[in-house]
């Protein structure tokens, strides 16, 4: 058969690929919105579309159960595509958005805001022991110290025109910098202050409303399309610089804009909701497993499967000991780091 | 002329590594880039396309200056085959379908997968097409690189030992092929090649490097007995059999 033809089955079949995603995605969500420790099920939502009106099911739906399926879409898709672009960018496998020391410094920056600006305090009810009392000086504290940090890095990392190695190195060291101040911050706080800064840093979507969810989705969408418009681009970073180079890319700028809006897109997410690790590492991963190392294809892909892997994660969160729900961090490492183990023993059979 | 090397210089850190080279290459010219190993070959090719942004001098394609020009419109003048690069995991038609990126505004069109299938075709890879060139042979993915820079379908073409792990009919028949292409296109062609009866047998012209310089340029006059004692230290007899020069070490 010609070669031509044969390749565009194969661009074709690709695409079920990501067909399947979103239905997957869609079920799930479904499912997600069934499910929960409060007994508000579809046959609400139907009931309601009839015009029946149950005022308790219809808030917990509409008020908290969609805004936190919304907010795992969101913020899956966008911590799985920074992971994307950076593991393209960096040309490393182990690459996150977390790589640039971004989490690290979010979780400085909501430490400064409970212990030193007191947004932080304890409550004497049983379930919620913890309350942060100002979110909004928390939020903006972590997406300042990440957009700091990712500006420090930059800056390193452009006095060797941007190679990867820079970058990796000023990210680690920058975060381990940052985590040596908030422990030190840490040290001198009150109890109270401490454990209201560690929940934040477990990973929690249960803190966003529909605004959140928006402003999040605003900075993902942004980013996704820069992505998604230089997908050739990143294509031929993975032959190497000079090729890349040699194809008509401006590498230095390419990296430059990638590293931004990798980190607007991942600080934004984890000011709202904490950190949530492996998400951003496995999700492009797997894809690359199935549809290759083509961004083309990738990109698209990585960003749904974030999307449903964090759902997944969270609805596990919310029901495995309902009526308690887990901080989804806690789950998504759980699944993540047997299953990153399981691909690194495949990757090593084969070759 | 289509090409023409002006003066170039080129440091890594202060480690001068081109001193001042210059020289001109015409419409359809194979030139071979003859020296030892370290003299500066490579870098010479990555200045000429500004993969690294020389010290000093000046390079002009038809008149125009390289260092002036956008990255993407060098792309479409210059195409260019690494002495190494990455495999990565993506098939052989993906893989030569990068070239078209010069082109490519949104997505590849049929034209561009068209012109893709006959370079594979020339080039005997179709039938890789969908094999990832992670799991191809050294020449055969040395193949798909020089695939590749052609369908950039470029004026000049840098190749920079483009034939160093292709067996003896593939490295006749690549180059030929090479040939044949630069002669009906007009394409200019500079090669780096370290064989160099393989050198002699391509190129119509030959550019001898020592130490950051030119030391000598021009036809098969320059490879001499003497010349090849000087570049590379090394004792060889230069003989005419059948007509045709050849280099045989002693
Ligand atoms: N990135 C680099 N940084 C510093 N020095 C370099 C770099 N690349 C090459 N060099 C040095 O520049 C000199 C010329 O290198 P170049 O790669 O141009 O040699 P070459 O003629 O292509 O050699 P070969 O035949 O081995 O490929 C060498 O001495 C090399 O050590
Ligand atoms: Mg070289």
């Amino acid at each position: 058969m010609q070669a031509d033809i044969m390749y565009k089955r194969y661009v074709g079949r690709k695409k079920y690929v990501f067909i399947a995603l979103l239905l997957i995605l869609f079920i799930l969500s479904f499912v997600a919105l069934n499910l929960g420790a409060s007994r508000a099920t579809l046959i609400n939502l139907i009931g309601f579309f009839r015009g029946i009106d149950d005022q308790d099911a219809n808030l917990i739906l509409w008020r908290i159960r969609l805004p936190r399926i919304l907010a795992a879409i969101v913020a899956g898709a966008a911590l799985s595509i920074s992971g994307c672009i950076m593991q393209n960018n960096l040309k490393n496998p182990l690459a996150s958005p977390f790589t640039l020391g971004i989490s690290n410094a979010a979780a400085f920056g909501a430490n400064v805001a409970i212990i030193l600006l007191d947004a932080g305090s304890t409550q004497s009810s049983t379930k919620d022991a913890v309350i942060i009392n100002n979110p909004y000086i928390v939020n903006i504290c972590a997406f300042v110290f990440s957009i700091f940090a990712t500006f420090i890095v930059i800056k390193l990392a452009k006095l060797k025109f941007f190679s990867k190695e820079a970058i990796v190195l000023s990210g680690v060291a920058l975060g381990s910098l940052f985590t040596a101040a908030t422990t030190l911050i840490q040290y001198f706080a009150q109890d109270y202050q401490v454990a209201a800064a560690v929940f934040w840093t477990f990973g929690d979507l249960g803190r966003v409303s529909y605004k959140e969810v928006l402003i999040m989705a605003t900075a993902t969408l942004i980013s996704y399309v820069y992505f998604y418009l230089h997908r050739w681009d990143y294509n031929t970073l993975e032959a190497s610089d000079d090729v890349a180079k040699s194809l008509g890319v401006d590498v230095e700028k390419l990296r430059l804009r990638s590293l931004l809006l990798v980190s607007f897109a991942t600080a934004t997410a984890v000011s709202f909701i904490g950190v949530i690790g492996f998400i951003g590492l496995i999700a492009p991963h797997i894809m690359r497993r199935i549809v290759g190392s083509d961004l083309r294809f990738l990109i698209p892909t990585s960003t749904i499967l974030g999307s449903v892997l964090l759902l997944l994660s969270d609805t596990i969160a919310r029901t495995i000991i309902s009526p308690i729900v887990l901080p989804v961090g806690v789950i998504t490492s759980f699944l993540g780091a047997p299953l990153f183990l399981y691909l690194l023993i495949k990757e090593e059979d084969r070759g | 002329m289509i090409l023409r090397v002006d003066s170039l210089c080129f440091s890594y850190n202060s480690k001068m590594v081109l001193d001042k080279v210059s020289f001109t290459i015409d419409r359809g010219e194979c030139v071979a880039v003859l020296g030892v190993n370290g003299a500066g070959k490579s870098t010479l090719l990555k200045c000429i396309n500004k993969i690294l942004m020389p010290d000093g001098g000046c390079v002009y394609i038809e008149d125009k200056v390289v260092s002036k020009m956008p990255q993407i419109e060098i792309a479409k003048d210059i195409g260019y085959v690494p002495q190494r690069t990455n495999v990565s995991r993506m098939t052989v038609f993906d893989a030569v379908l990068l070239g078209r990126k010069p082109y490519i505004r949104l997505d590849a069109t049929d034209k561009d997968i068209d012109i893709v299938k006959d370079i594979l075709k020339h080039l005997s890879l179709e039938k890789y097409s969908l094999k990832y060139i992670d799991e191809l042979s050294g020449g055969e993915f040395q193949k798909v690189l020089i695939a590749r820079a052609l369908a950039q379908q470029p004026k000049v073409l840098l190749l920079d030992e483009p034939t160093s792990s292709l067996d003896l009919k593939n490295q006749i028949e690549v180059l030929d092929f090479i040939k044949k292409i630069a002669r009906e296109r007009g394409i200019s062609v500079v090669v780096i090649i370290h064989d160099l009866n393989l050198a002699l047998r391509f190129a119509d012209k030959f550019i001898m490097m020592k130490d950051s310089k030119i030391y000598s340029a021009g036809g098969q006059e320059v490879i001499t007995e003497e010349a090849i004692r000087d570049v590379y230290s090394v004792d060889v007899k230069v003989e005419n059999i059948r007509n045709k020069k050849i280099v045989i070490p002693v």
